[in-house]
């Protein structure tokens, strides 16, 4: 059961969300890690960290650093693999008045399938993320979300073994994410979800080494708030899918900005470290905004930015 | 249980270079923290620092409700922190982490202190004293230099107990704490499994003490830092390696952890 005031509620790929805010893969773990913090149920979803076939330990420490309004992280995927998430974090997940939407990751297109096959037989599950766009990862990741024809291929295949609508995450590290978004949407991408963090790497100098075991990492955070805005244009302009906006959202005007750009749904990553209710701060601004200028439903608001 | 909350700030004292006591109203940690809990503080509202910044509980003051912060500046978000003054406002995330398990009755207690490790153990110290024979509790404590240690007045009172370092002998014995320690323990090592060892410093310390402990198989626990994030466990940025090549949160599976466990570099 989802609710909430009507104004704010969206749809995509048939699945109806109270309202457009989502929180954001990897910055939210498995929802649990929250729960003391405030209402989850307030949500529009929960998007689960990066589900892999096997469990992951992870890349070694330091995993994080910050950067000017921004931070890298290289975790590495680390995650519990799909048989403990379906057996200990799933139920809890299940249990809460939003919609959930497990984030899938892996090495190859075959363990992308093999762990799509064991989700649809769970209950509880809304939507998946396909997360074609991991910065951290040798192999998997960006390796599909970085060419046309590797992430046509992933999606494709997810999207013929997987019972739930499907969204690709993409990656802001190629030359021409429009490019990109066609290709998942003609594998068949029900939406698109954009943008993963961007390669960077930080130094210390006084001992001259990186300052992140993997030496590179993801940035995020509201430094990449403009990139993202852009692809997110771009993407909304060019493809007919949904499409789902992140990067650097820390409050509702900057969410405004996503959707005015062309965002049907946006997602709060970063900023959950921050304020870990900047969430739900945006969901009521969001209303607030529409009462104050007399819009009846957020939806009216997408793509509308005045560009001519 | 993790909550957050605002809380003001009661006031700030200069305890030494670049050190800071911060005392916050919390009714709510200064009942609920226990010695090695931390809290995540968030340090203005500008996008930098971006991050909160992790604190162990120093102690607290049920009477009053409030608790205290000792912190070192070594950087933009502790230097915002030192200025703050009476009557600030604060936005904070805890008690977070497991913290220190009580020694059980009979054993001989050490709290083995480097520089701002103090911060968790003085709370700890403070918990023992009067339930811990006086005779069983040592408390060692290093600093690079006489400036730089803190509370010798206040330790002063558990008399031969109290054992000190400098790096440059400006005060007490020169050299590190670890290597007072070790001495030490080479002279129990038939009784080393009747002491209960806590500890907090800085990496490379922390990194000895972890040696020692698997070397004497020592019961010891250490209170770990580490680059931190999301703070109650969600982003996986502040893992510790264990023996068995797997990883733990810093935040929330600790940041108290049994020494003979992690594996530092
Ligand atoms: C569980 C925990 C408890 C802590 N308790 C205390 C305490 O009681 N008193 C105290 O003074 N400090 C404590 N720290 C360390 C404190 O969080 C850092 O000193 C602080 O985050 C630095 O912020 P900054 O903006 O001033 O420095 P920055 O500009 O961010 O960095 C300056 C330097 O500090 C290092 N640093 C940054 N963040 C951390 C961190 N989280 N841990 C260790 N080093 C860091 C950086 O690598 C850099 O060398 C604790 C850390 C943790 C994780
Ligand atoms: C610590 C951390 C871990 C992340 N882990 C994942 C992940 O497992 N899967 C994924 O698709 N994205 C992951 N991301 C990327 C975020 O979901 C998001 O795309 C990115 O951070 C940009 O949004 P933000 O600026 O609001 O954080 C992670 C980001 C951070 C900061």
């Amino acid at each position: 059961m989802v609710s909430g005031s009507s104004h704010l509620s969206v749809k995509i790929a048939g699945v109806e969300f109270s309202n457009p805010v989502l929180v954001a893969s990897g910055t939210f773990g498995y929802g649990e890690e929250y729960e003391s913090l405030f209402d989850l149920s307030k949500l529009g979803g929960i998007v689960t960290k990066s589900i892999t076939l096997e469990p992951r330990e992870g890349h070694p420490p330091p995993r994080t650093f910050e950067t000017s309004c921004g931070m890298l992280n290289a975790i590495g995927l680390a995650n519990v693999g799909v048989e403990r998430f379906i057996k200990e974090k799933l139920p809890f997940l299940k249990s809460l008045k939003t919609r959930i939407i497990v984030n899938v990751a892996g090495s190859t297109v075959s363990e992308y399938e093999e762990v799509v096959k064991r989700l649809n037989r769970s209950k509880g599950i809304d939507m998946l993320e396909i997360n074609i766009s991991c910065p951290n990862v040798k192999e998997g990741g960006i390796a599909f979300g970085s060419k046309v024809k590797s992430a046509y291929e992933c999606i494709k295949a997810v999207r013929k073994n997987s019972s739930y609508p499907i969204i690709a995450k993409l990656s802001p590290n190629v030359t021409d994410i429009v490019e990109v978004a066609h290709a998942v949407k003609k594998a068949g991408a029900d939406a698109i979800s954009l943008i993963n963090t961007l390669v960077g790497m930080a130094v210390d100098v006084e001992r001259r080494r990186p300052l992140l075991a993997n030496i590179t990492g993801g940035l995020s955070g509201p430094a990449i708030k403009p990139v993202a805005l852009a692809m997110v244009w771009k993407v909304a302009k060019a493809v007919k899918v949904p499409v789902i906006g992140l990067g650097g959202i820390m409050n509702t005007e900057d969410a405004l900005e996503f959707i005015l750009a062309g965002a049907s749904m946006i997602q709060v990553g970063t900023a959950n470290f921050v304020d870990p209710q900047t969430s739900i701060k945006i969901v009521d601004g969001l209303s607030e905004y529409c009462k104050k200028k007399g819009i009846r439903k957020i939806t009216d608001l997408v793509g509308k930015l005045k560009a001519d | 249980m993790i909550s957050q909350f605002t809380s003001s700030v009661v006031s700030n004292q200069k305890l030494g270079e670049k050190i800071f006591k911060l005392t916050l109203s919390s009714p709510y940690i200064s009942k609920r923290a226990k010695p090695g809990n931390f809290v995540h503080i968030k340090v203005g509202s500008t996008y930098s620092p971006l991050l909160r910044r992790a604190f162990s509980v120093h102690n607290v003051d049920k009477q009053k409700g409030s608790f205290e912060v000792l912190l070192k500046v070594v950087g933009r978000g502790t230097g915002i922190l030192s200025e703050k003054s009476p009557g600030d406002i604060l936005d904070l995330l805890g008690p977070i982490g497991k913290g220190f398990s009580l020694p059980q009755e009979g054993k001989t207690v050490m709290l083995v202190a480097g520089g701002m490790g103090i911060a968790p153990l003085w709370f700890l110290l403070n918990n023992l004293i009067g339930k811990t024979d006086k005779e069983k509790l040592l408390f060692f404590s290093g600093a690079k230099t006489e400036k730089e240690l803190l509370y010798c007045e206040n330790l002063k009172d558990l008399g031969a107990n109290l054992m000190v370092t400098t790096d440059d002998g400006s005060f007490g014995t020169k050299g590190l704490i670890t290597d007072l320690f070790l001495k030490e323990i080479k002279g129990r090592k038939n009784d080393s499994s009747k002491l209960m060892v806590y500890s907090c410093g800085p990496p490379e310390m922390l990194k000895r003490m972890s040696e020692i402990s698997k070397g004497y198989d020592l019961s010891c626990q250490i209170s770990l830092e580490g680059n931190m994030a999301c703070g109650v466990g969600a982003c996986w940025g502040c893992p510790v390696k264990l023996e068995n090549g797997w990883y733990k949160r810093v935040c929330v599976d600790g940041p108290v952890f049994d020494a003979r466990e992690v594996v530092l570099e």
